[in-house]
């Protein structure tokens, strides 16, 4: 007789995968089933704070947008918690158009839990997001702060009344048990 | 040395509504479309959906989404008790906002209430208006769409919101709106 789990262990070291903003799961996806598309950044020096979920612990070792046609801008990504403390950013990175942006950044250990995605950017460049009416973000805590670039090591969080939720992406490795 | 589970229990969302993850979330999108402002279905008529929440948490605040016209209509919204006799539906109200009138075109309206402890489990979110001249945010899945979101509906409370529910009508009128486990912002 084999013993046979009913939640299979992994059998790799580690695995790979990514948690987004816009993912199934996340709070914004509850309004809007779109597919993400570019759109241009709000404002200048505009910050986004949107509520994710990690549902298990693991180590967040890059992080990336997704950037519209137009050349130029820059971005900064980072991890705050729901207190708005920040735990980790990017600081400033020079946006390439019409990429994937990713960014590897110091290996981050997180517990499971809630945080803020947040992410700003110094331009009006066009950047990978869902555009849902307006008022709808607001009612699953998507926050914003103006002059916020780069990110702050407190935000000050306000919510936000904008239709632009930004595809911000962190890519994970979880150790097995 | 304390001991750290990998995968916790799934914490509950900072805003909790029958859109969260906890409610109907985006299961009623492909086939009811995005929310859209509309009209109050019903003059003093409560509406009711069942949440589960995962784990014990505090409602800070209720809320709604208010739509692209502003009423002259008072909105509450409650919390509701899974039904104590055991029956589908809700129950007892666990806490009830105040009839508040409706202020401000697509932006959220909030309600500040005795913080609440809501514990983990089946809850019933319930959301009242006085008239019909009050826009909120809504999705509309059709009468052979609604039994999935289990809500209800009630008619005749010129009260506000009851202290016990007895609903008996389906509802398919599903407003943005709910609590928040956050006490800002």
């Amino acid at each position: 007789m084999t013993y046979s789990p009913a939640v299979p262990v992994e059998s790799a070291t580690y695995r790979h995968f990514a948690v987004s903003t816009v993912s199934r799961g996340q709070p914004p996806r509850g309004i809007q089933s779109a597919t993400p598309a570019s759109a241009a950044w709000p404002l200048a020096n505009l910050a986004i704070y949107v509520p994710i979920y990690f549902n298990e612990a693991g180590t967040i070792f890059q992080v990336g947008c997704g950037a519209g046609a137009t050349a130029g801008g820059n971005f900064d990504i980072g991890l705050y918690d729901m207190a708005g403390n920040k735990i980790q950013t990017t600081g400033t990175q020079a946006r390439t158009n019409s990429a994937w942006n990713a960014v590897n950044w110091t290996d981050l250990a997180i517990a499971p839990g809630w945080y803020y995605a947040a992410m700003a950017a110094d331009g009006t460049n066009n950047y990978s997001a869902h555009v849902p009416v307006a008022g709808l973000l607001e009612a699953v805590g998507v926050c914003e702060q103006q002059t916020a670039f780069v990110l702050p090591a407190t935000a000050t969080l306000t919510r936000t009344t904008r239709a632009f939720n930004p595809n911000i992406t962190f890519t994970l490795r979880s150790v097995a048990i | 040395m304390t001991f750290s589970p990998r995968v916790r229990p799934y914490a509950t969302a900072p805003f909790v509504g029958p859109h969260s993850i906890h409610g109907w979330y985006g299961e009623m999108l492909d086939s009811a479309g995005v929310a859209a402002s509309a009209t109050y279905p019903g003059a003093q008529r409560a509406n009711y959906y069942p949440i589960v929440i995962p784990t014990a948490c505090i409602a800070y605040r209720v809320f709604w989404l208010n739509g692209a016209t502003v009423g002259t209509d008072t909105v509450q919204v409650g919390i509701y008790n899974d039904n104590d006799a055991g029956d589908d539906g809700p129950g007892t109200a666990i806490v009830r906002g105040t009839a508040t009138t409706s202020a401000g075109a697509n932006v959220c309206q909030f309600d500040n209430i005795t913080d609440t402890v809501i514990p983990a489990g089946r809850i019933w979110l319930a959301i009242w208006a006085s008239g019909t001249t009050t826009t909120l945010f809504r999705v509309a899945p059709g009468a052979t769409l609604v039994k999935g979101t289990g809500g209800y509906q009630e008619t005749g409370l010129a009260g506000g919101l009851p202290a016990t529910a007895t609903p008996a009508t389906m509802s398919a009128y599903i407003p943005i709106f709910g609590f928040t486990t956050i006490a800002s912002p």
